[in-house]
């Protein structure tokens, strides 16, 4: 067997990001695992990155002093530690290219691993005279006034001693070199040590940090597991152990996290108990500290920076406080100390943060995203509604209504504002008055005894065109300045008006008016004023019927472009309806119903405004794309996508796409369990079905289709607007009014934009991944450009993700992965598992997801690019023009949710498999293990989108954990089984499948009606079990492990026969041979031998969580104890088999839970990716030579 | 979610509120002990990190009917957090990585040895898998250390470990203290859970080695980078009836399809403290209601 020796070479990781620091304002270094990246925050561009080496994990970055080289090109010294190991970096920063982004370099000074404890704190020492005067050094983003090099490095350990080690030379000398070639560890004994000293108190801890940077002022502050916080002088006057100065006692936890303030008068802890404590350590004895509650979880990290303190989390938020130190303390402990709670990265922990001179904070996420804050948001939003607030009271009533006596109550009735310097009012007494709010003038507009004691006052966006509806039912409309005459409209049923909504029709001059009456019925008018004729007209077109029960409406939206008026009502639902062309000729005023009936948009609660947009030839096959948003009181914004307008994308193309990197969140909110995502979406796939009249003449299919809702905040959404195409929402809060930036993920405030982004790098799951699988066989989307490479993942954090993998090309690009959907199908529901299958356009996926409460959803995924895009050649590494990787726009759509057979709600879904069958090319056959060891095939069938169990059996009695198949070249399909209890069992699932599609084809009409009745309704359905085959007893059952089979690779030799690779929970990694014979006649697999061949029960140090096979001679598997390693294997002609390592590395994903490969078209060689607290992307290469 | 889910989904949480332990993990010992006869015979045991106590009870059961005549059963349990009492048993708080704790626990023996050192301590877990490793190796070697100056030679160690990736250093440290070294998983822990009993049999100290708490003992080496080609090798054995209850599978309820009037049981000890307990008090107040600033 030529088998070629190969390595699988790291290409790619995400993992938290754990370290964060400022080299100045525009430069922010992060530590990721074993990677040091520089990153320039104006345009979030990689200025360079670089590998420590493969045990690395970098737990801090410590800066030192700039060293000036040249007017452009500064250097900068600085340290990073982890776990035991220490480095010493120069970073070379060149800003000499005028047009060009600055160029950054990294240089190994010093590498010295291998340090006899786990550090916690490291600092630079400078000698006593070269320092000027005090130095505020704790925070290592400040640039030291300091012009001559540190000389030596103080170490704080674990078990509470220091020590001082000395450079082996003058660091500034050495010439600036950018090499990207790793260092040599340098030994220890070139360092030396200079000081040593052990706390008197012997403990082990968990946080330490220091203060000063000269060995004789040096301060260290533990951070015990026994809850203490302890202060000591780290150059003391004698003796062995240094005697504890101060103990800081009150937390009720471990503490995790200790800092001093820049002048040391002052001590911050966080502890396990979700507190932090500032502590004022100026008087000698008596100490005082304020605590500060408010995250919900566990506190890594907090420091003092000016007037406030930052905060990090296991609740994944950064929280801004006000510092203590600086107000009266008698105001501590007041709830209102907490200033922000900024919540951006996913799942848990946020674990790094780094705050900049101008006040942007980058927090580093366990979600392996960057954040990016402003500090100067926190001024704005915390100015107090009150201060802004202007008492605006009336003129005197006689000055305008010349009948009136002073005695006659006058108030006003309603308002609104028409431009920044007017606004408008309605009195009790039917007046309509127009102030001008720079001269504080008033005057008079309109009065009409129709006003008189009510009116509901609303003005065209334009501000020029004020409206009021009146208790008779009519409508009064005035030109603020005049342009034509007061018009009245009919009274129309006299039915008094509660709202009125002005929305832009067709053209400057014309709108249309949407009404409210107090009896729930809704009016639409056109209304035009000519430009220079004094008069305007205005018509009542046609009203339009709300659905019972309804109560009333909040938000209206008129696209002229369709003619489609949108309404939002306050019992959270979205209505469309279609006008009608022509409507001089129409007599009698006829009531439209809704086109489109779409509720719960908002939980339950009202709709508070709705917009839609189209984007011209954006949409898939050059047609528009056509988007709806809304607001809602729930505090989340939702938006959808129309399909099936003249123009727009119908529903046979690609049903949505969204090309956003954001987060996107389905029903995301506070609902119960079963949130009702698909019954919405189901409702309007049937209300379109039976949409009205002109809809059947045009013969197509109008739906309006929820794609996510995001929740912004815990107060109201009020208003949805689009400026300068970026998507801003306005919001209260707390009694005050923000505006939020969609795209920016931050409030408005004014400034100059510091950032492009606030999302520097961009995020993975928050959690663990239990399942990730690769597209394998997708096609390019438009010819001559790669395959795109996709996958989807899911896990703990119940979302699914699909990403596309941008592979490393050149030298001054970086792997990446881009976010292409990030959806949360349901709240609480853990995924475990997902596989891909093929339906028969090449530019549509199907994904089959399942997990936690028993569910399992069918999805499509549609993919598309820009119309408009080429593909672009880029020079690679040896100087070749390759095409580049596009950034693919995808679509996520719920097409069904498996009904559920279970007895108990509490069964899991652990693993799927997904077929087709030859002859039945829109039939997945998903077969499905659960946690109460049934095992389960279920058809989806396409025609009908709907899930049929086709097979129901039981087995194992344990936990199943993994599930495969195999169809056999001659025929039939076989499916794998294996259990917490070792043995994998072998199925002929052949004649099963047979007798099912028999009975299947008979009635799949009636299961097409059955299950369009059935996605409807909040409650799952339960699995009907007309059309179920049994299944009986395996064909075989070997016995592989001696606890769970974490991983399952079965594949298909040939002449060989079949092979099953297995790993498992006892280390062990398994070889299982199995012969079969097909029986063409009757139809069935006759399994004739079936053993476990080989074992390895040392094949790892702990579970194997993932075995997949390459190629026929090579298999890959990942473990609990973070490597990845290589077999051989050889099959034996005597029916046996043999494995050899060939590599085995360590991998830096904790908890690899899954793995999977990819052939790439373009290379030669697969890719591999192992999930889990992250990911990390292997290349299998050949070894050289 | 109803408030029987958890019962549903995790078989031995349930037995273990009918059978009156104090958390799950009693099955753990009994399934360790079922295979390797470890509490045959004993009646002195030291028992580190025991809150909430089950694995006390535990020893508390079977070290009262192995009781002889003249020798009575001595039960010595340890933990950082304060503890519900048990009959016969004594209770110590204080921090085992601590001289004055090993001091004290020693103090209780008066000169005698104990026949078996027990440990289900797990630290308080960051999520930084590598801090969270060295604190477990950390915690477990100061069980280690204390168990050099309590355990009888011949004696038996069992501790909690988790198979992460420094795993085989562990074993090469506990091999220098005891010949027989396995690594045992009872079928009442959780598959998808990385923890696992390491059970060490037949304690001989090397020679000439004298107990000492002052130094941390042991530290671990770094992670080898090329990993596996001479770590030291630690049978792995699954313990407890295969034919037994699955930890991971989703069991019926007793009284199953009838839901309703399935009667979920408290648990036996609630933890009598906790280092959240005061922001759970404000959260109870409201506290975090108002508080929580935008967003």
């Amino acid at each position: 067997m030529d088998n070629v020796h190969r390595r699988a070479q790291p290409v790619h990781l995400t993992t938290p990001v754990t370290a964060l620091a400022y080299h100045d304002n525009d430069i922010l270094l992060s530590g990721q695992g074993p990677y040091l990246k520089a990153t320039l925050i104006s345009t979030a561009e990689t200025l360079g990155c670089i590998h420590l080496g493969q045990d690395w994990k970098i737990h801090q970055i410590v800066m030192a002093n700039v060293q000036r080289i040249s007017e452009s090109i500064e250097a900068r010294l600085f340290m990073v530690y982890g776990a035991k190991s220490l480095r010493v970096l120069r970073l070379c920063v060149d800003r000499s290219s005028e047009s060009d982004s600055p160029s950054a370099q990294f240089q190994h000074l010093w590498n010295i691993p291998h340090f006899k404890d786990w550090i916690v704190d490291a600092q630079w020492l400078w000698n006593k005279a070269d320092l000027p005067g005090e130095h505020p050094t704790t925070r290592p983003n400040l640039r030291l006034p300091v012009t001559t090099p540190p000389t030596s490095i103080a170490i704080g350990y674990a078990h509470n001693f220091v020590e001082v080690y000395q450079l082996p030379q003058d660091p500034f000398p050495i010439p600036v070199e950018t090499t990207h070639k790793l260092p040599t560890d340098d030994n220890l004994s070139n360092f030396l040590i200079v000081y040593s000293v052990q706390s008197e108190e012997h403990c082990t801890l968990f946080c330490g940090r220091f203060h000063n940077n000269t060995l004789e002022d040096l301060w260290f502050a533990s951070g015990t597991v026994f809850c203490h916080a302890l202060l000591w002088k780290v150059y003391h006057g004698g003796g062995v152990e240094a005697p504890v100065v101060k103990s800081l006692i009150g937390h009720e936890g471990i503490l995790f996290g200790i800092r001093w303030s820049d002048d040391g008068k002052a001590v911050c802890t966080v502890s396990d108990d979700r507190s932090i404590r500032i502590w004022d350590i100026t008087h000698p004895i008596n100490i005082t500290h304020t605590t500060h509650f408010g995250h919900t979880a566990r506190v890594w990290d907090c420091q003092i920076v000016g007037p406030y303190l930052i905060s990090i989390s296991e609740d994944a938020s950064c929280r801004v406080w006000r510092n203590p130190l600086l107000t009266n303390a008698a105001e501590a402990d007041d709830a209102s100390d907490c200033l922000a709670c900024w919540e951006g990265h996913e799942g848990k922990s946020t674990w790094g943060v780094a705050v900049s001179d101008h006040g942007v904070v980058a927090t580093g996420g366990g979600d392996g995203g960057i954040h990016l804050w402003r500090l100067d948001s926190i001024v704005a939003g915390t100015t107090d509604a009150e201060q802004n607030t202007k008492d605006i009271d009336l003129p005197a009533i006689t000055t305008y209504f010349p009948d009136a006596t002073d005695n006659d109550k006058e108030f006003v009735r309603d308002f609104v504002i028409t431009s920044q310097e007017q606004s408008v009012y309605s009195t009790n007494a039917g007046y309509i008055l127009v102030r001008d709010d720079e001269k504080e003038t008033w005057s008079t507009l309109f009065y009409s005894s129709l006003l008189k004691n009510y009116s509901s006052l609303e003005s065209s966006i334009c501000g020029r065109i004020v409206v009021a509806g009146c208790l008779s039912g009519r409508l009064v409309i005035v030109s603020v300045a005049n342009e034509f005459e007061p018009l009245i409209t009919e009274t129309l049923g006299g039915i008094k008006i509660q709202f009125v909504f002005v929305l832009n029709g067709t053209d400057r001059d014309n709108f249309r008016i949407v009404v409210f009456r107090a009896n729930c019925t809704v009016g639409v008018f056109n209304l035009n004023t000519a430009v220079g004729s004094a008069t305007a007209t205005c018509t009542h077109i046609c009203d339009l019927k709300l659905p019972n029960n309804n109560k009333a409406i909040h938000a209206a939206y008129f696209s002229p472009r369709y003619n489609l008026v949108l309404l939002g009502s306050r019992d959270s639902t979205v209505l469309a309806y279609k006008l009608l062309r022509s409507n001089a000729d129409i007599e009698a005023i006829t009531t439209l119903d809704s086109i489109i009936e779409l509720k719960r948009c908002h939980g339950s609660e009202t709709v508070s405004s709705i917009l839609m947009v189209t984007e011209e030839g954006e949409g898939v096959g050059g047609k528009d794309r056509i988007s709806v948003y809304s607001t809602g009181r729930d505090g989340s914004w939702t938006k959808y996508r129309f399909l099936g307008l003249p123009g727009g994308e119908t529903i046979g193309s690609t049903s949505s796409a969204d090309d956003e990197d954001e987060d996107v969140d389905m029903g995301d909110s506070d609902d119960d369990g079963y949130d009702a995502n698909e019954s919405r979406d189901k409702s309007a796939l049937q209300r379109g079905e039976e949409s009205s009249l002109d809809d059947r003449e045009s013969g197509t299919t109008i739906v309006l289709q929820k794609i996510f809702r995001s929740k912004i905040t815990r107060g109201w959404l009020e208003q949805v607007f689009i400026m300068d195409g970026e998507l801003l929402l306005l919001g209260f809060f707390n009694k005050k009014l923000f505006v939020y930036n969609e795209s920016k993920h931050f409030e408005l405030t004014a400034g100059s934009e510091l950032f492009k982004s606030a999302k520097l790098q961009t995020n993975f799951h928050g959690r663990e991944v239990r399942q990730m699988r690769f597209l394998n066989g997708a096609q390019p989307l438009i010819e001559g450009a790669p395959t795109p490479i996709i996958f989807a993942s899911g896990g703990e954090d119940c979302r699914l993700r699909i990403f596309q993998y941008i592979p490393y090309k050149t030298k001054n690009s970086c792997t990446a992965l881009k976010s292409l959907c990030n959806l949360k199908p349901s709240v609480g529901s853990t995924l475990r598992c997902l596989e891909w299958s093929y339906t028969s356009d090449s530019q549509t996926y199907l994904l089959f997801t399942g997990g936690a409460v028993e569910s399992m959803r069918a999805w499509q995924v549609g993919m598309s690019i820009p119309n408009s895009y080429q593909v672009q050649l880029i020079e690679d590494q040896s100087g070749n023009m390759i095409p580049e990787h596009t950034p693919l726009s995808l679509g996520c759509l719920e097409l069904a949710q498996c009904p559920h057979a279970s007895e108990n709600m509490e069964t899991r879904i652990m693993d799927l498999s997904v077929f087709k069958l030859d002859g039945h090319p829109r039939k997945h056959f998903v077969a499905a293990v659960y946690s109460d060891a049934a095992i389960r095939v279920w058809l989806f069938d396409e025609a009908v989108n709907s899930f049929v169990l086709a097979i129901d059996a039981s087995h194992h009695a344990k936990c199943i954990l993994q599930v495969s198949h195999l169809k056999l070249e001659e025929g039939g399909v076989l499916m794998f089984t294996a259990a917490t209890d070792g043995k994998i069992a072998v199925w002929d699932i052949t004649g099963a499948l047979d007798r099912f599609l028999e009975v299947y084809s008979m009635d799949a009409i009636k299961a097409s009606q059955a299950s369009s009745s059935s996605s409807v309704g909040r409650e799952r359905k339960r699995a009907r079990r007309d059309h179920v085959q049994a299944l009986g007893t395996p064909a075989v059952e070997v016995s592989a492990h001696m606890s769970g089979v974490n991983g399952l690779f079965v594949q298909d030799i040939g002449v060989d026969g079949i092979v099953a690779v297995s790993g498992g929970d006892d280390n062990a990694l398994s070889v299982t041979r199995i012969k079969t014979v097909w029986d063409a006649k009757l139809r069935t697999i006759k399994v004739s031998s079936a053993k476990a061949v080989y074992r390895n029960a040392y094949a790892h140090g702990s579970a194997i969580q993932a075995v997949i096979m390459i190629n026929n001679s090579e298999v890959v598997t990942t473990s609990q104890d973070q490597t990845l390693t290589m077999w051989g294997l050889n099959l034996l002609e005597d029916g046996g088999a043999d494995m050899h390592m060939l590599e085995t590395q360590f991998i830096h994903v904790p908890d690899p839970s899954t793995m999977d490969t990819i052939a790439i078209r373009e290379k030669q060689h697969p890719l591999v990716a192992i999930a889990g607290i992250g990911a990390q992307f292997f290349d299998i290469e050949p070894a050289q030579q | 979610m109803g408030k029987s889910s958890k019962d549903k989904r995790d078989v031995y949480y349930r037995m273990a509120k009918e059978q009156g332990w104090r958390a799950r993990s009693a099955f753990k010992l009994m399934q360790v002990d079922e295979e390797f006869n470890l509490l045959e015979g004993v009646t002195k045991a030291v028992d580190l990190c025991a809150a909430p106590g089950s694995w006390s009870q535990v020893l508390s059961k079977k070290l009262v009917e192995n009781q002889k005549e003249r020798e009575e059963a001595k039960i010595v349990a340890v933990d950082l957090q304060a503890m519900a009492p048990l009959p016969g048993v004594i209770q110590l708080q204080g921090d085992i990585t601590k001289q004055s704790t090993a001091d004290q626990i020693i103090s209780y023996f008066d000169g005698e040895m104990a026949d078996i050192v027990v440990c289900d301590g797990a630290p308080d877990v960051t999520g930084l898998h590598d801090m969270d490793e060295y604190i477990q190796a950390q915690l477990l070697l100061a069980a280690l250390n204390i168990t050099t100056h309590v355990l009888r030679p011949g004696g038996s160690f069992v501790a909690k470990i988790f198979r992460g990736k420094d795993i085989t250093l562990l074993y090469t440290q506990l091999k220098v203290f005891f010949p027989k070294v396995t690594c045992s998983k009872p079928r009442s822990s959780r598959n998808s859970s990385i923890e696992a009993f390491i059970v060490c049999q037949d304690y001989t100290p090397p020679k000439d080695y004298v107990p000492n708490m002052g130094n941390p003992l042991l530290d671990l080496a770094p992670t080898d980078a090329q990993g596996n080609s001479n770590r030291t090798i630690v049978p792995f054995i699954a313990c407890g009836d295969l034919s037994g209850f699955d930890s991971d599978m989703t069991y019926a309820l007793p009284d199953s399809g009838n839901n309703e009037d399935y009667k979920v049981l408290d648990p036996v000890q609630m933890p009598i403290t906790a280092p959240y307990l005061s922001a759970m008090e404000k959260k109870r107040k409201g506290f975090f209601n108002e508080q929580m600033s935008k967003k």
